[in-house]
């Protein structure tokens, strides 16, 4: 062929193209290879239109362009024919012998004689390639009396319907068996037809007025109106990437309305998602267009549409129809930032179209779905807000038991991580509602659960309990108690994590008050006017606690830890309101509970050691009450079953009776009783040094009979008691003289001189360290000291 | 006849979506530009008549894709380039680093005869955006890149603007000429059908 041309002989030269054409007839090759021998023949074609020159020149010589227009046609076959016409079509038109026009006209009308799919659409799409720029575009120097920008589009939408048609009825040639494979191919084909679109939207001419007459509504009904899945999904994507933005703001009912339109295999919620996506990108460019979408109401508008995709097709998967309402609540986050209640409104809507197809449960990916979308609001910075979304917990609701479940954990998780505080009952009502599946039992939640989840989530729950809080005590305690009501029904084996820090929130609440109450009384009362509710007492929130604890107690699950509480509430009804009535209450609850139910006797020595240091360093109680108190701890010393526990217990019983001098602090006036002087009773904290000695001795013996002396128990017992007649002895009181510490002193030496203590390294260092501290005590210590020989 | 034997480069232009190929080709070509975005479908070119020294060359200019959904059809027209420009959007990280993959891709399919040394051009668009502060990607780092693989010339432009695009296609034009080798006239490329050895069949229908 390029030797005809270089030949100057025409006539061979589109013989041979011809020739070279007929190629194009096969039709075994799969789109991706007929493509690239459609490039080679193209190569070649370009070789034969870079001839303009000699077309020129072919011209003058009494040949025109029309009689070449005329002259191709004797390819005797139509597929050939019609690529030369196209080819010397576009040189008649750069001529400009033809109104561009006509030609366009007489082209895209001739291409119809070529109906099989592959080789139509190659065909049609050459026809496009060699009339770009060509096209009596606004602007272009073919406008005029070659036409206007309307032919241009006109001859554009003419061949991307004919293209439609001829993608759209591959669907149904062939086998039925072969449908895979011819899908395949249809994909493969896609560009050729969207590439009109490109095309158009490239046009100089095309406004946003001519688009939303013209080009869109033509569009639009040929995507509609082919009922072809395949060609609907691709189309409608190419009409929202191919064209600018601001014709899709402008014509935003007309696109939403044909998504419910689109057939049932349609992928809606992808096309949606992209649609949203652009929207959101423009209107990050410009505080205007967010006012053009509000001033059309785009947001409701997209949600309208999405809702009525999900009511037209019931058999739409629920993960899909999820994911268009993942893809407006991200479109709300990104465009309106600040208006939590447009993600609530998708909320309600999502609800509303999973809803009506009963719910996700056990179907996994509309689960998964779901529960991103509601992870969306939790990635803002105030997670806080989530709670102000109505629909939120009901959305959950349709999630599967061990899903709703999760999300209650990634909510609190969330809330965690932030510095967030709750401050309000109604708001911790909700939060309750929110993570309800963790602070009760529900029905199938819990299988595959093992009790260090379940810890762990507990343990969640209550980290939680701490960010209930307020600055007005009114209010906190508000919160507290309303948090109680919620997690009180949660069932025995959950009270043990979650009342805890309720009632150390309230004691804290407590301290707060009374401190109050001595700082800025006239300001605190100022602000609960404000708060519109007064602040609680003392007493009252003592009372809470006290409530709280015996709900522990009752509830029979760990009774140290309540046990605990109640020494706790005691030490501060004592020691920060002073509340001599109330502590006294929670003492004797204390008693019963380790009486009652203290399960053994590990757990019995670590209860009374927090049971005679609390009521140690209590100083609200007249000498009366307080005897009766110590009589009952002292009394349990001496019940313990082993004789070491015994000997200890009763060591520190002795610290009953000889209470430090309490830290000089600022002057307080809760309203309460004022501290008792501190009680200093040596001949009773003798008579238990005494016993405490009486017993180690018996224990040594007791383990002389079983053992043969081997234990360093008791010899450690020894060291201890020295610990503490040290102790009273630098305290001064009186019954304890030098000659009765060095008596002591050469003893636990006796007992430290045996094998087995001095082969004990723990013991050795023991001792040496309360030696030691003598020595610093002595060297400080003054005269009394004199006489102790180390 | 000197006009016919006139020389057509073929250039390709390749980069992520939205870094502004269309653009680019669209300033060089028709000295016009719209800021809107639209996505390209398929792949087409442009044409242009360029001077270079003393030669009149035609560049066609193939503007592709940048979004993979709408390039179904495959990358057949990448056979035969002349040269290969490689765009990405200053403002952008990811569309720096993902050079890399259109280089690659590009070299397996167009296959061209010397890997090594065919020609490259790399533009770094949009530096007119907020007068250069949102820019990522630094000249250092482009040009560093550009150094490694082998001495690729590099160009910062701006296609809305109209910033060093002339100058930018001039080097296209220039390094694709130089590759070009003189082809044998007349016998035409084998039409490789990947060994599918079937027998061209002669449909009658059309």
């Amino acid at each position: 062929m390029k030797r005809a041309l270089d030949d100057d002989n025409l006539r061979e030269a589109l013989r041979y193209s011809a020739a070279m054409l007929g190629e194009l007839r096969t039709s075994l090759l799969t789109p991706q290879k007929y493509f690239e021998l459609y490039m080679q023949a193209f190569d070649e074609l370009r070789h034969l239109e870079a001839c303009a020159a000699y077309f020129a020149e072919e011209h003058n010589k009494g040949r025109s362009y029309a009689d070449l227009y005329e002259l191709v046609q004797h390819a005797g076959n139509v597929l050939p024919r019609l690529y030369l016409l196209c080819t010397v079509g576009s040189c008649f038109i750069r001529a400009k012998e033809a109104h561009a026009k006509d030609i366009l006209r007489d082209l895209v009308e001739m291409c119809k004689g070529v109906q099989h799919p592959t080789r139509g659409l190659f065909l049609r799409s050459y026809l496009c390639q060699v009339s770009r720029g060509l096209l009596p575009d606004t602007g272009s120097e073919y406008e005029g009396e070659g036409g206007r920008i309307s032919d241009a589009l006109e001859f554009l939408l003419l061949n991307f319907t004919e293209m439609n048609k001829l993608w759209v009825r591959m669907q149904h040639q062939g086998s039925p068996k072969d449908r895979e494979r011819r899908e395949k191919e249809r994909q493969q084909l896609a560009d050729l037809v969207g590439k009109n679109l490109t095309y158009m939207s490239q046009l100089e001419g095309l406004d946003v007025r001519l688009y939303q007459d013209v080009v869109q509504p033509r569009m639009m009904e040929q995507v509609v109106s082919c009922r072809d899945d395949i060609a609907q999904q691709y189309l409608m994507q190419c009409v929202i990437q191919g064209f600018p933005d601001e014709c899709h703001l402008r014509t935003l009912p007309a696109l939403l309305a044909a998504l419910p339109e689109l057939q049932a295999g349609v992928r809606v919620h992808l096309v949606l998602a992209s649609l949203l996506d652009r929207l959101a990108r423009y209107a990050a460019t410009d505080a205007s267009v967010v006012a053009a979408l509000d001033s059309c109401d785009a947001f409701g508008q997209l949600l309208g549409a999405a809702g009525k995709v999900a009511a037209q097709h019931a058999e739409m998967a629920g993960g899909d129809v999820a994911a268009m309402f993942i893809a407006l609540a991200q479109f709300a986050a990104a465009v309106y930032p600040g208006q939590l209640g447009l993600v609530d409104r998708v909320l309600v809507a999502c609800h509303e179209a999973l809803g009506e197809r009963g719910g996700t449960a056990d179907r996994t990916r509309a689960e998964k779905q779901l529960i991103a979308l509601l992870a969306l609001p939790l990635a803002r910075p105030d997670a806080v807000a989530v709670l102000g979304l109505s629909a939120y917990p009901r959305v959950m609701a349709l999630l599967a038991p061990t899903s709703r479940k999760e999300m209650a954990a990634k909510i609190v998780a969330t809330l965690l991580e932030g510095d967030t505080e709750v401050g309000e009952p109604a708001q911790v009502e909700k939060l309750f509602d929110f993570i309800a599946p963790l602070i009760a039992d529900i029905p199938g939640a819990d299988a595959g659960q093992d009790e260090e989840d379940f810890e762990e989530e507990q343990g969640a729950v209550a980290r939680l309990i701490h960010r209930l809080r307020s600055p007005l005590p009114g209010r906190h305690f508000a919160v507290l108690k309303a948090a109680r009501a919620r997690l009180g029904g949660g069932g025995a084996r959950r009270l043990r994590f979650v009342l805890p820090p309720i009632a150390f929130q309230a004691l804290g609440l407590v301290r707060q008050l009374a401190e109050g109450g001595a700082g800025r009384g006239p300001s605190s009362s100022a602000a609960a006017v404000e708060d519109g509710e007064d602040a609680p007492t003392a007493e009252a929130v003592l009372q809470f606690v006290h409530g709280v604890a015996v709900q522990l107690a009752e509830a029979g699950d760990k009774p140290e830890v309540a046990l605990q509480l109640f020494l706790a509430g005691a030490q501060s009804a004592s020691e920060v309101a002073r509340l001599e009535l109330i502590a006294y209450e929670f003492f004797e609850q204390a008693f019963l509970l380790y009486e009652e139910a203290i399960p053994d006797s590990a757990a019995e020595r670590t209860a009374l050691a927090s049971i005679v240091g609390a009521l140690q360093r209590c100083t609200v109680f007249p000498p009366e009450p307080r005897a009766a108190l110590v009589h009952k701890a002292t009394g349990y010393s001496a019940k313990l079953l082993r004789k070491p526990d015994q000997c200890r217990a009763v060591l520190a019983c002795s610290r009953l009776f000889w209470q430090a001098t309490p830290e000089p602090s600022p002057p307080q006036d809760v309203g309460g009783a004022a501290p008792q002087p501190p009680v200093r009773d040596g001949e009773r904290v003798l008579v238990c040094l005494k016993r405490a000695l009486k017993t180690a001795h018996a224990a040594q013996q007791q383990l002389a009979a079983a053992l043969r002396g081997a234990n360093t128990a008791p010899a450690s017992l020894f060291v201890e008691i020295l610990n503490h007649y040290l102790f009273y002895f630098d305290q001064g009181m009186p019954g304890i003289t030098p000659s009765v510490l060095q008596n002591l002193l050469e003893l636990v030496a006796n007992e430290m001189a045996t094998e087995p203590c001095q082969a004990d390294a723990a013991l050795v260092a023991f001792h040496a360290n309360t030696l030691k501290h003598l020595a610093a005590l002595k060297a400080k210590g003054g005269p009394r000291y004199d006489a102790i020989q180390l | 006849m000197a006009s016919r034997k006139r020389t057509l480069l073929k250039v390709i232009i390749l980069g992520d979506s939205g870094v502004g190929k269309t653009s680019l080709m669209n300033q060089y070509v028709n000295k016009k530009f719209s800021s809107q975005y639209k996505a390209t479908i398929g792949a087409d070119f442009l044409t242009k008549e360029v001077q270079v020294d003393d030669r009149l060359v035609t560049m066609q200019i193939w503007d592709t894709a940048g979004q993979e959904r709408f390039q179904s059809l495959g990358v057949a027209f990448y056979r035969g380039a002349d040269c290969c420009v490689l765009v990405y959007d200053v403002n952008v990280q990811k569309t720096f680093e993902n050079l890399d993959n259109w280089r690659d891709e590009f070299l397996i399919q167009a296959s061209p005869n010397d890997p090594d040394t065919f020609p490259f051009v790399v533009l770094g668009n949009k530096v007119d955006v907020d007068e250069g502060r949102s820019r990522v990607v630094t000249e250092k780092k482009a040009k560093q890149w550009c150094t490694a693989k082998g001495g690729i010339p590099y160009f910062e432009t701006s296609a809305k603007d109209d910033v060093n695009v002339d100058s930018a296609f001039q080097c296209i034009a220039r390094n694709a000429l130089k590759n070009e080798t003189e082809e044998e006239q007349y016998i035409p490329d084998t039409v490789d059908m990947n060994a599918q050895a079937v027998p061209k069949g002669r449909s009658s229908c059309c």
